[in-house]
């Protein structure tokens, strides 16, 4: 190649060792020069006719798979033991015979099939570790019960059920945890190993990776890249939402990106990407009294509804209990009982998402609150008793309960549930256990003096919360 | 590849014979496969999707009409199947590396407008047996192993900087050769 600039960019593209900036450089020289174009593509196709000389299946297993899965779609097998018999054209008493031998020939490419889910032609260096409940393995059509030790293969995928858990270990330390309801396909590309996120959860502890090569996970929505970090990601079918634990990821999405660091949250979907950065993430049950960022004030009953409202300290309302924090509250005692709030003191602004996870076991109830404590924001009031289940998002400023929007999906209390409430703009938008529950445009007007915090808050049917994150949007 | 006795092989297919159409997956599997190979980054992927390229056409053979030819109809199938693939598998546009792979596959798209996959597959067989061993040796470690090319330095107990360089040389004597082998064929 006489133009030296030009192959040194492409060696260094297919060497996965081209940075943001020499990428774009590349892609520049490609939109003016089209023998530049016209080089990247012969290369390209080079590189993939490479890759495919290399793992390309002979020719007969490929003409056997196809009819294989031809097979149970149209009686094929049946249509298939035809095409034998045809070929044997026994005579009339010896056609048991040939249909034996058919079935015979039949359960050996079933078995060849079977043997070859088992083992792929190009291992991933990638293991199922851990797998719990509905856990399959879906391998180029088939599908396999997902069970330790099972070795991965480029293009297969793992699908966990509603009491599904599923962690894949890499050679090189990588984690991957699928939660339940997930699928996830496995991959590998030219800068280094690939997970696509169809739906679902996962978690990813990503081992720090050889210079120039990078671990992602992609999602119908953005892709997350990382070199040695541990993050949440999930994707809905409108959204991915990803939750860096430790390190840092880059997130990209519709042609921009952004570090998610430490902590961060950031969502992605058709209006693009928005960040959010940790306010708090706190543990209760580590805890032997309420956190310094937050406190406790209540309001009785007789005064919740009137112009006179007036909350008062409250210490002692909020407990903290091995199992995390409770409420003291007392149902049927007038002066006793009321709204108990636990809320930050720093106010973290308009827009913020509220996460808590509450203990299963007993019934409950509990109010998160975005844009202003339970007195004076918007409200998610999740209700999970026996005799009523559901969520309704509120509003008691300035003194009666307005209502503006109601999920009657029921909340059982039988396990542990993770509740979540974000307001973007006019957006509200309410999850349990990631599953959206409410998506509503809210107009209602607060107060203009409110301090915009987020909060805690119990009426009765007190339930034990064990953790509560915060995130704010970050400052402009 | 054409044959003398595809309309009569469509047509058994079409009465339902099995064996006819496994007969003419034969006969276009390298083809369909070549098509999809040079287009697509991951090859295991190309032969799944090559295997349900043949699949489609057997659910809707009954429509095929036995006088035209069966390749570019699977070609039609298999560009439409690409399509999906792309939408459903691809990320949303990231950054400039989805648009610089854009690039290289529209000038693939453009190259292979009215086919000649096959042909490059083919070429680039006998341009192989042309390396000498040890880049052979290193495409095997490469490609063959798929090994990072970390992994690769150590094997050979080389600098990163030289492997590199190495397959790039390599790739660009490919091509070269590849292109001069297609030119020969060419009418």
């Amino acid at each position: 190649m006489s133009d030296p600039e030009l192959s040194e960019l492409l060696r260094r593209y297919f060497s996965a060792e081209l940075d943001e900036a020499g990428v774009a450089l590349l892609l520049e020289r490609c939109r003016r020069d089209p023998a530049a174009a016209r080089a990247l593509a012969e290369l390209t196709r080079v590189e993939r006719a490479l890759a495919w000389r290399h793992a390309g299946r002979g020719g007969e297993t490929f003409v056997n798979e196809v009819l294989m899965r031809l097979g149970p779609e149209r009686g094929k097998a049946s249509g298939f033991v035809r095409a034998v018999l045809d070929r044997v054209r026994p005579a009339s008493p010896r056609r048991w015979i040939a249909v034996a031998a058919a079935a015979v020939l039949l359960a050996v490419l079933g078995a060849a099939a079977l043997w070859r889910i088992g083992e792929g032609p190009r291992p991933l260096d990638a293991r199922v570790v851990e797998a719990r409940g509905e856990a399959d393995l879906l391998r180029r059509g088939g599908r396999l019960e997902a069970r330790d030790g099972l070795d991965l293969v480029e293009g297969d995928a793992l699908r966990t059920g509603a009491d599904g858990l599923c962690e894949v270990r890499y050679g090189e330390g990588t984690r991957v945890r699928l939660f339940a309801g997930t699928e996830a396909r496995f991959a590998r590309d030219r800068e280094g190993q690939r997970v696509e996120l169809k739906t679902g959860s996962l978690r990813c502890d990503a081992a720090p990776q050889a210079p120039g090569r990078r671990f992602a996970v992609a999602t119908p929505h953005a892709e997350a890249a990382v070199v040695g970090t541990l993050f949440e990601i999930s994707a809905s079918r409108t959204e991915t939402r990803l939750h860096t634990l430790q390190g840092a990821v880059r997130f990209a999405a519709g042609g921009r990106s952004v570090e998610v660091r430490d902590g961060a949250l950031s969502t992605a979907d058709a209006r693009g990407l928005r960040s959010w950065e940790p306010v708090c993430d706190l543990d209760f049950p580590a805890m032997r009294s309420l956190p310094a960022e937050m406190e406790a004030v209540f309001c009785p009953t007789s005064a919740l509804h009137t112009p006179s409202r007036r909350v008062v300290p409250a210490p002692d309302r909020v407990v903290l209990e091995p199992r995390g924090l409770g409420f003291v509250n007392r149902p049927g005692d007038e002066k006793n009982h009321g709204l108990v709030v636990a809320r930050l003191r720093e106010e973290v602004g308009d827009d913020a998402v509220v996460e808590a996870t509450i203990a299963g076991g007993a019934p409950w109830t509990l109010g998160l609150s975005v844009a202003g404590d339970s007195f004076e924001g918007y409200r998610a009031i999740f209700v999970a008793t026996a005799e009523n289940s559901g969520i309704t998002v509120d509003s008691i400023w300035p003194v009666e309960v307005a209502v503006l929007s109601r999920s009657d999906q029921s909340i059982s209390y039988d396990r542990d549930r993770t509740l979540r409430l974000e307001k973007s703009g006019r957006r509200i938008r309410v999850w349990v256990d990631g599953d959206l529950r409410i998506d509503a445009e809210v107009s209602y007007p607060l107060s203009e003096k409110r301090r915009k915090t987020a909060a805690l808050s119990n009426f009765g049917g007190p339930p034990t919360v064990r953790s509560l994150r915060v995130w704010k949007r970050p400052a402009p | 590849m054409p044959d003398e006795n595809e309309p009569e092989l469509v047509r058994e297919a079409q009465r339902g014979g099995l064996e006819a159409f496994a007969r003419l997956v034969r006969l276009h599997r390298r083809a369909v496969l070549a098509c999809l190979a040079v287009r697509m980054d991951s090859p295991n992927d190309a032969e799944d999707l090559a295997q349900e390229v043949f699949i489609v056409a057997h659910g809707k053979l009954a429509a095929f009409d036995p006088g035209r030819p069966f390749g570019p109809w699977l070609r039609g199938i298999a560009h439409n199947l690409l399509l999906n693939y792309r939408r459903k598998y691809r990320p949303a546009a990231v950054g400039h590396l989805v648009e610089l792979q854009a690039v290289a596959d529209q000038g693939i798209d453009q190259a292979h407008a009215a086919g000649g996959e096959e042909g490059l597959l083919g070429a680039m067989e006998g341009c192989l047996e042309k390396l000498d061993p040890e880049s052979r040796d290193l495409l095997r470690l490469r490609y063959g192993e798929s090994l990072p090319v970390g992994e690769v330095c150590a094997r050979l107990q080389k600098k990163h900087s030289a492997v590199t360089m190495w397959l790039h040389r390599v790739r660009l004597a490919l091509r070269d050769c590849i292109e001069r082998r297609m030119a020969e064929s060419s009418p």
